[in-house]
C-alpha cells in the first residue's frame, strides 16, 4: 500500500474470487481517506464490491488479472477509481435491468451496475491503452 | 457466511444466514441453499438479521432460491434485514417480488399463506 498524501490511498489486488472481500476489507481500513459519513461509506463499499465482482466474473478467472483501487478526496468529491486490464467493459453502456413485479420474469443479473449507478453521484469510464478505468464520485448527501 | 436451518411441524423451514453475502458468501451457501429449496411445497423464512452485507450476487442467490421454491408450489419470505441490506433489496426492487417482514410470526404466517 502506498500513501500518496493525507487523504489518498491505493492498493493492488489479484482478481480471484476472494478479491471483492479483500478489496472491501482494505476499503474499510482506509475509508477515512474519504470525507463521508459512515452511512455513505457503506454505500461506497457496496459499489466497490460490485465493481470488483464484475471484474472477477468477466475477466479475472480466465487469466491472471490484477486491479488497482485508489481512494481520493478532492475538494467535495470523494472518488474511488478501479483500474484493470481485463476485457474492455464500460459500465455506462450496460443496459438497466428490467424490473418486474413477477418472480418468474425477474432478470437473473444486471443489478450490480444498476446499484452503482443508483448510488454514485457520477460514474466515469475510460479505456486507457487497454486498461479499464472506472471512477466513481460520491458527495455527502 | 454461515447457514443453519430448523424445520417446524407446521411445515415452515427457517433458514438463518450470518455474515457477508458477497461473492465468497454466495459461493459458501449457494449449493446448500439450493438443496434446501429443492423440496415440494417448501415454505421458507430466510432470516437475514445477521447478514452484515448484501451484494447483487447475493440478491441473485436469494432470487434463485425463491424461484426454486415457487416452481414446486412453495414460497420464500425474508425476515429482518438490517438497514443496509434492506436498502439493497429496495433499490433492486426485490422487496416487491419477495415479501419482507420484520417479525417472525408475520413472516411464518406469510410463508404458509
Amino acid at each position: 500500500m502506498i500513501f500518496l498524501g493525507d487523504r489518498t490511498a491505493e492498493q493492488s489486488f489479484s482478481a480471484d474470487r476472494t478479491a471483492p472481500r479483500a478489496a472491501t476489507d482494505w476499503f474499510r481500513m482506509h475509508a477515512a481517506a474519504l470525507a463521508l459519513p459512515a452511512e455513505r461509506l457503506a454505500e461506497v463499499e457496496l459499489c466497490l464490491d460490485e465493481l470488483v465482482t464484475n471484474i472477477v466474473r468477466h475477466g479475472g478467472e480466465r487469466r491472471r488479472l490484477t486491479f488497482r483501487v485508489s481512494l481520493r478526496q478532492q475538494a467535495a468529491d470523494s472518488t474511488v477509481t478501479v483500474e484493470d486490464d481485463g476485457p474492455p467493459f464500460d459500465p455506462l453502456q450496460a443496459p438497466a435491468p428490467l424490473f418486474t413485479a413477477s418472480l418468474d420474469d425477474a432478470p437473473e443479473g444486471g443489478r450490480g451496475i444498476f446499484l452503482i449507478r443508483s448510488i454514485a453521484d457520477e460514474v466515469r469510464y475510460e479505456n486507457r491503452e487497454g486498461v479499464n478505468c472506472v471512477t466513481l464520485v460520491f458527495r455527502e448527501e | 457466511m454461515e447457514l443453519t436451518f430448523e424445520d417446524f411441524e407446521d411445515g415452515v423451514r427457517e433458514i438463518h444466514l450470518a455474515g457477508r453475502l458477497d461473492m465468497e458468501g454466495a459461493d459458501a451457501i449457494d449449493l446448500r441453499l439450493t438443496s434446501l429449496a429443492a423440496v415440494q411445497r417448501g415454505f421458507v423464512v430466510l432470516d437475514l438479521a445477521l447478514v452484515e452485507f448484501l451484494a447483487s450476487i447475493g440478491v441473485s442467490v436469494i432470487l434463485r432460491t425463491a424461484r426454486a421454491l415457487s416452481s414446486r408450489g412453495g414460497r420464500l419470505v425474508l425476515l429482518s434485514p438490517r438497514p443496509g441490506v434492506a436498502d439493497v433489496l429496495n433499490r433492486t426492487q426485490i422487496d416487491r417480488i419477495i415479501p419482507v417482514f420484520h417479525d417472525l410470526a408475520t413472516a411464518r404466517a406469510a410463508a404458509l399463506a
